[in-house]
């Protein structure tokens, strides 16, 4: 059953790791739906949210040849764990400040808020899971968005584990 | 010191012998350095894709890892035919590449190429190396990563400038810390245990052993295991020779070029031990049928190699010669299953003695011969006991079936990869390897035209290099006289026309220590695999 999949990686904060974890994924067909990467609190290390979507037993082989990568030092699949996800989005619209009353209505519901405005546009910034992003976006298409820029999803697990 | 001598020195503390490669610019310093150590050997080679067959030949051989030296750009990527092969046979060879100055990388300088990037996906790793003072420990954990754990060739990306520049160096050799490399080398015992009592519960049990018992030198342990069982013994291709091939309890090799007997041990079996082995779609055939009555313990030391293609009951992750050792201990503890396990095998041997004997032995002809005769009076006139080296082919194959392997060190072919070219250069590396050994090159016509050119490596390294090239080209086809081409090159060359001209041929290349060529014309329609009544999956 094909389903989606997040992957927690944390990885050696070194030349060439990112390539060669794309590599991976790309070399043996693997999808990679989103892709997060920054350095963790320790600066020689960073940790990869990678999105994935494959049946059990492939996602089961990607993890296992993660972990044979010689930077990579950990890797979960976090997907059964419900980990808390989220997406930071910027979204610019069309939209002045004479309607900003309106728009701040409309992304209230969605936590969003509006960090930039100028006579031509307005930029929101959307923190949210992906759906209900995906909610934010269809109500802000009326308005015309001008540009969309996201991050890939960041999944963080609940309770005393962390990776 | 400078980076150059940090380089030797490096390599010295590795017990490196052998260097193999070519020359160029960006390596210029690193070979003025080189001349100064006399314990180093470069040996020169005319393309770096023969270098690291060279140096993979030397190390399945040896069981040290083997040295490539080559220049940046071009050079850097002719390796890459060498090391891909290299990555799927897991074989150690660490394979450093020039490169030009770290200031100018990135602005598309001369013979500049991003190897790193080209070779992620062929190599255990690689490294680029950006500062001096990380060289020696770069270089320490290269070897480190390719000669651990499951082997594999790993390359490291050397720029120019950094040959020139000097900081302190120390012999003093600090534990290598990798924090995202771990090797497992003992199995879990109760898993082991499990895997065991089912094993001596079933009817029809068979062992299956790979590369990995090669690579691990576990043949004694699994002779003993074998030999205490006494249950029959398969392996893959390039695991001939991990199992002495004459063996009574030797079933040969697997797979769609395999021994019809193997194949069907492992239809029919209840119980599989396969050890070593990453189970290839060569080895495997159909994975919907394979071993699909049998529970299957699976000894390997790359956890991402368990499971993979192949569902497995009892996954045991361990160094093999390790683990066949715990195996040893524990079955000895159980002598009331081994007593009652014993009794029903000989009705296992009865069957699987059936598929043997129906086997049809080829004919031979006057003009040309079935390669199975050459292979056999190879071995006869060797006593089992030479090293083969491949190319590939129906020439391989012959080989594979017909020499009975006494030593799992003595078969050099290119299983996963295929590769045509490896056998002339890996018959070189291994000369160097072991110098007393008898060491056959066996090739085709087609093949032996990829590495030809290394024959002047043999001359002038004075190398003992035979190659025997299976003729089996139609007359009408265009092939070179090999013979006036060995001779072209200062070696013997002797072409057999007649059966009874290749036992002497071959007994003169025995007691040549010059490079010497024999061509054999053999039959090209011959059925290289031993034919025999084929059972259908129940």
């Amino acid at each position: 059953m094909i389903q989606k999949h997040t992957i927690s990686i944390i990885v050696e904060n070194e030349f060439g790791v990112l390539a060669r974890v794309a590599g991976l994924f790309s070399g043996r067909g693997y999808n990679i739906e989103s892709l997060s990467v920054a350095p963790s609190l320790d600066p020689t290390l960073s940790r990869m949210t990678i999105v994935t979507s494959g049946d059990n037993a492939v996602v089961e082989r990607i993890v296992k040849q993660l972990n044979k990568l010689i930077h990579v030092i950990k890797v979960q699949d976090v997907t059964s764990e419900n980990p808390i996800n989220r997406i930071l989005s910027l979204i610019k619209i069309n939209l002045g400040q004479k309607n900003l009353d309106q728009l701040k209505a409309i992304v209230l519901p969605f936590q969003g808020t509006i960090i930039y405005q100028d006579d031509r546009c307005s930029i929101v910034q959307i923190v949210a899971e992906e759906t209900v992003l995906q909610e934010a976006i269809n109500t802000l298409k009326p308005f015309s968005i001008m540009e969309f820029v996201s991050t890939g999803n960041l999944a963080i697990q609940k309770g005393k584990t962390a990776l | 010191m400078t980076g150059a001598q940090i380089f030797c020195e490096s390599l010295k503390n590795a017990g490196v012998e052998y260097i193999f490669g070519t020359t160029g610019a960006s390596v210029q310093l690193l070979h003025d350095e080189l001349k100064k150590h006399p314990t180093l050997k470069f040996i020169r080679c005319r393309h770096e894709q023969s270098a690291v067959h060279m140096a993979n030949g030397y190390a399945k051989v040896s069981g040290q890892a083997g040295v490539v030296l080559v220049n940046s750009g071009a050079s850097a990527t002719n390796t890459v035919t060498g090391l891909a092969t290299a990555h799927t046979d897991s074989v150690a060879i660490v394979c450093f590449t020039g490169q030009v100055p770290l200031s100018i990388m990135g602005t598309d300088a001369f013979q500049e190429a991003d190897i790193v990037g080209i070779t992620h996906p062929c190599t255990k790793h690689n490294f680029l190396v950006q500062d001096i003072n990380r060289l020696h420990k770069t270089i320490r954990e290269a070897f480190y990563i390719a000669t651990t754990g499951r082997n594999g060739p790993v390359l490291v990306d050397l720029p120019r400038n950094l040959m020139m520049e000097s900081t302190e160096f120390t012999h003093k050799q600090e534990p290598i810390k990798l924090r995202g490399y771990h090797v497992v080398t003992e199995g879990h015992n109760g898993q082991i245990q499990k895997a065991l009592t089912t094993l001596l519960e079933s009817k029809k049990p068979l062992i299956l052993c790979g590369g990995g018992v090669v690579a691990s030198s576990a043949q004694e342990e699994l002779l003993e295991l074998a030999e205490f069982l006494k249950i029959p013994v398969t392996t893959s291709l390039i695991g001939l020779g991990a199992f002495p091939g004459q063996h009574p309890q030797s079933l040969q090799f697997i797979g769609v070029n395999g021994n019809t007997a193997a194949n069907n041990a492992i239809k029919t079996c209840d119980f599989l031990l396969a050890i070593g082995t990453r189970f290839d779609e060569r080895a495997t055939v159909s994975l919907n049928t394979f071993a699909k009555h049998a529970k299957i313990a699976h000894i390997d030391i790359d956890p991402s190699s368990i499971s993979k293609n192949v569902r497995v009951d009892f996954p045991i992750v361990g160094d093999v010669k390790t683990v066949l050792r715990q195996m040893n201990i524990l079955s000895k503890e159980k002598k009331e299953l081994l007593a009652k396990f014993h009794t029903t095998l000989p009705t296992w041997f009865t069957e699987i003695a059936s598929w043997q004997s129906s086997v049809l032995p080829p004919k031979k002809t006057q003009t040309g011969m079935p390669m199975k005769f050459v292979i056999e009076t190879l071995h006869k006139v060797t006593e089992g006991k030479a090293i083969l080296t491949t190319d590939a082919g129906r020439h391989q194959i012959a080989t594979a079936h017909n020499y009975f392997f006494t030593n799992p060190r003595h078969w050099c072919t290119s299983g996963g990869l295929g590769t045509i070219g490896y056998g002339l250069p890996a018959a070189l590396g291994a000369c160097l390897a072991d110098p007393k050994a008898m060491v056959f090159c066996i090739t085709g016509t087609g093949s032996i035209q990829t590495s030809l050119n290394e024959f002047i490596t043999a001359i002038q390294y004075h190398i003992p290099l035979k190659i025997l090239i299976l003729n089996s080209t139609k007359k009408s086809s265009l092939t070179p006289d090999f013979v006036k081409i060995a001779e072209a090159y200062g070696a013997k060359g002797i072409r057999c026309h007649h059966h009874d001209e290749i036992e002497p041929a071959l007994r003169q290349a025995l007691s040549t220590k010059t490079p010497i060529l024999i061509e054999i014309p053999v039959i090209r329609e011959e059925d290289v695999f031993t034919k025999s009544v084929d059972i259908k999956s129940a």
